[in-house]
């Protein structure tokens, strides 16, 4: 290549100082001394880098401000700074009421799940997850909700003679009035489709409201405490 | 009115309505109880709801007790002791299931519990599954010993089936499949066994060799029918 006199070293920093322009540390009086003063200071180790960090963030801790800066050692003893996230959560009136709004919404499922009695038994509120304090750390508080989320489920009779049926196990609260099971007139049966819970359910149909009658399609199961017997269903993801 | 102010209004109005909602559903059970019992009968279930929500213990399914016995007519002293012995049991199951279990997972444990399975298993199974809900593999080994398994089977392959990664869909289709069996004459024991090492097999090969407990498989004796041989068991025509 020919080296024309203008050509550039094209690795070269654009702003790099020269060699020339450079003060050195022999000469200037000032540098020197701070050289020799750090020459003096005993090495550092990494239990006192630990515990260096340790006093800042208790005294971080002490002082209580918002946005101080967290410090974390990192294995190899290298110190990272970690700026805490501004929190950005309630900054617009708007932002706060849909927050609001989303939060009574879950509070109010969870009333009506724990307090009625009609409420499907078993069904559990959305997942959530929990940030914890430390750095990077997620901690999963509760299971997937699609396991247990309620499935459609239908129970079918045969009741030609029948002027009423109705469902009745723990999902409606053994309530005779709740759960009125369809007759459809083309064929004669009597259905009903409700969601349910995964899991073991027992129930029984009461016929025009006073015989209990157990599904001719599912196992029966015997409950010696009361003396009866009903119909099981195990309910779950198909 | 300005937008941040008529969601907040419509957030309090949530919150009032499923506070009267389930204030409702929660008096109108209450009613149909007092209807339906002897106010000694009430009184004294009235008690033990008061004594289990002391306890952290869910209320609900006391109650549902007290009310599926009264819908078949149960006489007012067995009606009590049902719910006191359903009690005793939420207890232990959320003693075992941990406190942060869910209603479903204590009614599903209390229910194990009154058809003889013991506490350690449902520690067991709550271990082999800490975030993920017990409800269905709690119902299967329910189901499974009310079809006359024994308890140590069903719990042996429940246990098992869980330590290899076993979907809930995929227990309620083994229960399903054993309930088959078990109708179509196969000894109920004979029955599980053979499902479970054909669930294994399954598991094994969806995994590969990662993460098996080999020695969580379950033995068949050497009586059971099929045994192994292959996992289809004959039905009933």
């Amino acid at each position: 290549m020919i080296d024309d006199g203008n050509t550039r070293d094209e690795f070269a920093p654009e702003d790099d100082m020269s060699t020339d322009e450079m003060p050195d540390v022999r000469e200037d009086e000032t540098l020197r001394d701070v050289v020799a003063a750090l020459g003096t200071l005993p090495a550092v180790s990494e239990a006192d880098v630990q515990r260096i960090v340790g006093l800042a963030a208790a005294e971080a801790a002490q002082s209580g401000r918002r946005g101080a800066h967290r410090w974390s050692a990192q294995p190899a003893g290298e110190v990272v700074p970690l700026r805490a996230p501004k929190p950005r959560w309630f900054t617009s009136i708007p932002l706060a009421a849909a927050a609001t709004l989303v939060f009574a919404a879950g509070i109010g499922g969870f009333v009506i799940r724990d307090l009625t009695d009609d409420a499907p038994a078993g069904a559990r509120v959305a997942p959530d997850v929990a940030v914890q304090a430390g750095p990077a750390e997620l901690t999963p508080v509760a299971a997937d909700a699609r396991d247990e989320a309620p499935i459609a489920t239908q129970f079918v009779l045969e009741a030609p003679e029948a002027a009423r049926v109705s469902l009745v196990g723990a999902f409606n609260g053994w309530d005779a009035g709740a759960t009125p099971l369809v007759r459809d007139p083309a064929t004669g049966l009597w259905s009903v489709t409700l969601p349910l819970a995964p899991g073991r359910h027992v129930y029984a149909f009461l016929v025009n409201d006073s015989v209990l009658t157990l599904d001719p399609r599912a196992p029966e199961t015997q409950d010696p405490e009361l003396g009866t017997s009903g119909s099981v269903i195990l309910v779950g993801t198909p | 009115m300005r937008p941040g102010l008529l969601l907040a209004t419509a957030a309090a109005i949530v919150v009032a309505a499923a506070g009267e909602a389930g204030a409702q559903g929660a008096s109108s059970a209450d009613a149909r109880l007092r209807q339906a019992l002897d106010a000694p009968t009430y009184q004294a279930v009235s008690l033990v709801f008061d004594s289990a929500r002391a306890r952290g213990i869910p209320v609900r399914p006391l109650v549902n007790r007290a009310l599926q016995a009264t819908l078949h007519r149960t006489p007012g002293p067995r009606v009590h002791e049902a719910v006191v012995k359903l009690a005793g049991r939420l207890d232990v199951a959320k003693g075992a299931l941990g406190p942060g279990s869910s209603e479903a997972e204590l009614s599903a444990g209390a229910n194990a519990l009154a058809i003889g399975v013991p506490r350690a298993t449902l520690v067991e199974i709550r271990a082999l599954s800490p975030r993920q809900p017990v409800t269905v593999p709690l119902g299967v080994l329910t189901e499974l010993v009310a079809r006359e398994v024994t308890i140590n089977r069903a719990s042996q392959m429940v246990v098992a089936l869980l330590r290899n990664g076993v979907t809930p869909a995929q227990l309620l289709s083994l229960s399903d499949d054993v309930s088959h069996d078990v109708n179509a004459g196969i000894e109920p024991g004979a029955a599980v066994d053979i499902r479970t090492r054909g669930a294994l097999g399954t598991l094994q090969q969806g995994l590969g060799d990662n993460g098996l407990d080999t020695d969580a498989r379950l033995k068949a004796p050497a009586s059971a029918p099929g045994a192994g041989a292959a996992t289809k068991v004959p039905r009933k025509p």
